[in-house]
Formats: C-alpha cells, structure tokens, sequence
C-alpha cells in the first residue's frame, strides 16, 4: 500500500516536471527584451497604455504620456493627474487584476515588477502585453527611463531627460567629491523605536546617500530594507538622521525623546530631518530631486 | 437517508442553488457588464442564438475567459474541500479534522514558498510553478506522515495525528525559517501570506481543464467509499468485524482525500473552513449517513464557495479580501448557530 503513493507522488512528479517550459523566447521583430530579459511584443506605437507602479506612472508621464494612460494602479499619486485615473490594486486576486485591466483595453502594460507575478502571466494569456522594469540602484533608474522610451517611442523625449538626469547627478557627486563623508542613518518606519526599518545595500535610498556624500550606517545590512536595533544605531553613532516616516507623523522632536537617542551625534547637533520617502524610493525622474535634498542635508556646508 | 427520493429531492434543489450561485458570480464582478449582455453572449457561446453584439469584445472575454473560469474554479475546489473534509472526519473520527489536517496544508505551503524563492518562470497549462510545487507538496507531506504513522503493517489512526501533527510542525518552520533568512522570500511576503489565506487563482480554462478530470473522477471515486466510511464509524475493528479490508480502504480514502486537497490547493492556495464546517453543517441537518453526506457536502462546499468568493470580490470593492477570511467569517457564525439549535442531537 505504501507503493501506491510513492509511485502516483512519482508519476505526478515525472509528469510536470517533463512537461515543463521557459517562457524565454527568442527576440523576433517587434519585440523589446524587458528588464527580466523577457521578449515582449510592443507592437505599434501604443494608444493606450496601463501602468502598474508609483514609479512607471512618474516616468510615463515624464516621457509625455500620461494623456495615454487609461488606468493605473492606486500607488499611483504623482503627478496630481493621477487622481482621476481608474485604479487597480495590483495586490489584489490575479483573476480580478486581470478582469479590471482586460477591461480597460489597453495595448501595453508597464510594471515596475522584480519577477513575474501570476497576474502578468494572467494578462498575456489573454493576449495583454507585459513590458516589465526592474531598477536595481540609481543610475538603473536612468536605463529604465530609457527602454520604457524605447517601448513607447519617445526615445528623444527619454533621452533629453536621462541626460538632465545625468548632468544634475554628475553635479551633486563633483561638488561633495573629495569632502568628508558624514554618517547618516536613514529611517524608514521607526513604529518600533527600539529597531526601525532602514535601507540597507541595494536601496535607492543606499544609492542615495553614497551619491550625495554620506556613508549609510546600515549600508553592510543583510538586505535592502532590514530592521536596525537602537544600540547597533548607537554605536554607529550617525552624524545625519533622516527621516522617511514623517508623513506618518514621526518628528525630530519625537525622535529626540526616544529612550537612547539623545546620546547620537545627530541628536545632539540637531542633524535629524524629515525627507520625502515618495521621492527617495521611487524609481522615477524625481530621484534626483530627493539627491539634491540628501546632499543638501548631508552637506549643507557646500549647497548654501 | 430516509427514501431514495427524498435524496434526490434535496440533491436536486442543493445543484440548483449551486446553479444560482454560479450565474450570479458571474453576472457581479470588479468590471460592470449589463447582465442582458451576459445573457446574450452567454446563449450565443451555446449556439442557441445569434444576437448581434452591443458589447464591447473585452467585455466578452472579461466574462467568459476571466469570470467564468474563475467561478467554476471555486465550484470546484469548494466541491473537492467538501468532500474531502468528510473523508478526513469519517476516516479519523476525528470532528476537528479538516482536507489539511495531516500535513498537506504545511506541504503546500512550504512548496508554494519553495518555488516562490526559484526565479523561474514557469509555464503549465496555464499553471504557474507555484501551484505545481504546491500541488506536490502537499501530496509529499501526506506521503511522508503516512509512512511514518506505519507500525507493523497498520497504520493506527492516532499515529497518524500525530506524525501529521510533528510533519506539519517541522515544515512550518522550515517555511518561516526560510522567510527569516530573508533575501528572495521577504520581498514576497505578500504573495507567501496571500497563499496562506487562501484566494481562487483561476484565470484561465487550461487550469481546468488539467485539474477538472483529477478532480472530479477523485470526487466520484470517494462516493463508492459511502459504505466503507459508514462502516469505519463502528472503529476500524468493528469495521474489519463487518468484512472490510480496513488498511487498503483507508490508503485508498486518504489517497483520495488527499488528492482532492491538493488540487484545491494548486488552484486556491489555503481556503480554511470550508472543509472544516460544510460536512459538519450537513451532518447537523442530514445525519451521518456517507452515502448522503458525500455528495451533498460537495455540492454544499461548491455554492458556498462560490458565494464567499463573489463576496470577498464585491463586498469592499475595488478591495479585495482573501477569499479564506470570507469563509471564516460566515461560516463559523453559521456553524455556532447550526450547533445551538439541533444541542444535543449531534451524531458523527
């Protein structure tokens, strides 16, 4: 009896495994590779376009698109525009994902998106193309903008911009280069005072801070977002305090009445400043804008 | 079951319901479609018609490629839950048994999280390889607890709670482990916890066609195991008493018991409760007979599921709720009100 189940648990096995296939297929024309490397049909020049991402609504809307966009997902809150768009929660079943978006008529969808999640294979099932971006550090930010331009035909627009973005970039790093390198603390969500969320290697906000001049004191972290304890805060003592969380009501003054933090540098020196998270960890043109911000703060010696 | 009619009778009605139900999942949904629409398309798919379309032809393949699939979906693993719970009560003679409680749900899960971390892209018959290594989780968790619950050539029926018991232990932790580690899996907390809640993945007719023939020739088979179920409630020695080969029939109701649960579980994730309560809610009113309460649980399990996950789309829309918590919250209500109002007349 024991064998019977062995043996239909193998034969399940041997059945999907030797029925499995890679979706990678093979660049044909017409299609645009993506930033997961898959060949996604762009078609022509797409009328209307879904975005599904806070960050790909920005650039779209960057490149010249946002007249085209006929829904997007309800992170999408910049530009004001987006207040009147139909909205998806891309969080929500992969069946009504699909239902919401087939019903839209799109010819295009962009996503920021780091694998393929069910409701996009869901949509290509039913004939929906899926461009996918994946921007892993800053300067990705600026190849990103660029392929989404190449999928949407705007490369001049896409250029002009990456090249502005470039050159703002180029500015903040030649001005704090050769200048000392503060230490800052960047807090996501101090909810738990006693371990707040901050962004460790690999974040945009990692990026940041190393682009505007500063040293992340959780930049050797275990992972992109972790959650840092007091005293290893404490003993990296930081010179900057940079506050994410203010839009959910966390202070300077609040933080500086946290068992433990008079003690920091920051603190002390009244380094602590709230910042636009929107800005800082979104994958869109307005990057460059939370670097200025950073460098102003890390630096305000040098940005008077 | 009191006359042959009188269990047609109440089948009938119950299919029925179950008809409403699906035609009314159908006609609700995130996007707006003019039932009239519906209808039409709807008689034209069966060729009884040629209406001309005043639709849009999104709408069409919005109902009848999205919707539809997804409603027969639930149908179907709220029929394989229902029918699966019965087996695991009657085999266990256990009421708080569930599809899940020797070691699927853990197997499952650990699976789903497993292939989660594997940044390949898989495609199956519309299937993703979650759902493929869901699948075989949870028939590999059963495997296992089965094997180790063999004593001597038998398998006792508390061995077998308790190995499915520690298995389950041992691969939840291997799963939260896994996400403590954090790298690939604590980005995708959302979907591990998305999967542990439970929600109907069904977005296209090749799932169905896969997973449909296993289904419901598993749910056909368990019914010819009424009697066996009937006769296991006198305890596997009044049973082997009766003529029953007791080891065989129970590898045989668990193989398809778990069968079923696993098919749920590729096509669902962990939906709770349905498995737990339909066959408790039908006992409560129909008596413990297996003959009766095997089909009825399932088609129970269907409508039900139907209805929960129409409601967990529509309800707070444009929110989605997980269809598991839908469940929970109508069903135990249901079931604390069922068992007040027949105290005392509760047979297993």
């Amino acid at each position: 009896m024991k064998r019977i189940f062995l043996s239909l648990f193998l034969a399940a096995l041997v059945t999907v495994i030797g029925a499995c296939t890679t979706t990678i297929a093979p660049g044909a024309p017409g299609t645009l590779q993506d930033d997961l490397g898959r060949s996604v049909n762009i078609g022509e020049v797409p009328g209307r376009i879904v975005s599904i991402g806070a960050s790909t609504t920005e650039i779209l809307f960057a490149l010249g698109l946002g007249d085209r966009i006929v829904g997007c997902d309800k992170y999408s809150d910049y530009p004001p525009e987006t207040a009147k768009m139909p909205k998806v929660d891309a969080f929500s079943s992969p069946a009504t994902i699909t239902e919401i978006i087939v019903g839209w008529e799109p010819d295009i969808v962009f996503a920021l998106w780091y694998s393929v999640p069910d409701w996009v294979t869901s949509l290509e099932n039913h004939g929906v193309p899926v461009f996918l971006i994946a921007p892993k550090g800053v300067h990705d930010i600026l190849s990103s903008i660029e392929l989404l331009g190449k999928a949407t035909r705007t490369e001049e627009r896409s250029t002009e911009l990456t090249v502005g973005m470039q050159k703002r970039i180029k500015a903040v790093t030649d001005a704090t280069a050769g200048s000392s390198r503060p230490k800052v603390f960047y807090e996501i969500d101090g909810t738990d005072p006693t371990k707040p969320w901050t962004a460790g290697p690999g974040s945009f906000v990692d990026d940041l801070i190393r682009l505007a001049g500063g040293e992340n004191v959780a930049g050797t972290g275990p992972s992109e977002g972790f959650q840092m304890t007091v005293e290893a805060i404490l003993d990296s003592d930081p010179d900057v305090v940079l506050l994410g969380d203010v839009l959910w009501g966390t202070t300077p003054e609040s933080v500086a009445v946290r068992p433990g933090w008079s003690k920091i540098k920051a603190v002390k020196d009244g380094h602590v400043y709230g910042v636009n998270s929107d800005m800082a960890s979104r994958a869109g043109p307005r990057i460059v804008e939370a670097l200025e911000e950073f460098a102003r703060l890390i630096h305000p010696e040098l940005f008077k | 079951m009191r006359n042959r009619r009188h269990a047609w009778l109440i089948i009938g009605v119950l299919g029925a319901v179950l008809v409403g139900s699906v035609l009314l999942a159908v006609a609700l949904g995130a996007v707006r479609v003019e039932p009239l629409a519906i209808l039409e398309m709807g008689l034209n798919k069966l060729g009884l018609s040629q209406f001309q379309p005043f639709w849009r032809p999104a709408d069409e393949t919005i109902v009848m490629q999205i919707r539809l699939p997804r409603v027969i979906g639930a149908a179907l693993v709220g029929s394989a839950l229902g029918t699966a719970g019965v087996l695991f009560q009657g085999l266990l003679r256990n009421p708080m048994a569930d599809p899940y409680i020797i070691g699927t749900s853990a197997g499952a899960a650990l699976g789903a999280a497993v292939a989660m971390m594997v940044p390949l892209s898989v495609k199956f018959y519309g299937f993703g390889l979650v759902p493929i290594v869901a699948f075989l989780g949870a028939l590999g968790a059963v495997a296992a607890v089965y094997n180790l619950a063999r004593v001597a050539g038998k398998t006792p029926v508390i061995s077998m709670l308790l190995a499915g018991f520690a298995v389950s232990a041992l691969l939840m932790a291997i799963m939260s482990f896994l996400i403590f580690m954090g790298g690939e899996l604590e980005t995708r907390l959302h979907q591990v916890f998305a999967f542990l809640l439970g929600g109907i993945a069904v977005t296209h007719w090749e799932q169905l066609a896969v997973i449909s023939p296993i289904l419901l020739g598993a749910i056909v088979f368990a019914r010819l195991f009424a009697f066996r179920l009937n006769a296991f409630a006198l305890g596997e020695e009044g049973a082997a008493y009766l003529g029953l080969n007791v080891e065989r029939d129970k590898v045989l109701i668990l193989s398809s018991g778990s069968l079923l649960t696993a098919c749920a579980v590729s096509l669902s994730g962990l939906i709770g409760f349905v498995g737990l309560v339909v066959p408790h809610a039908v006992r409560l009113v129909l008596g413990p007979d297996h003959r009766l309460l095997l089909p009825v649980s399932g088609v129970v399990g269907a409508a039900f599921l139907v209805l929960a996950d129409l409601a967990a789309r529509t309800v707070l829309a444009p929110t989605e709720l997980p269809v598991g918590v839908l469940t929970a919250l109508i069903g135990a209500p249901f079931f604390i009100y069922l068992l007040r109002r027949t105290r005392g007349q509760y047979a297993f």
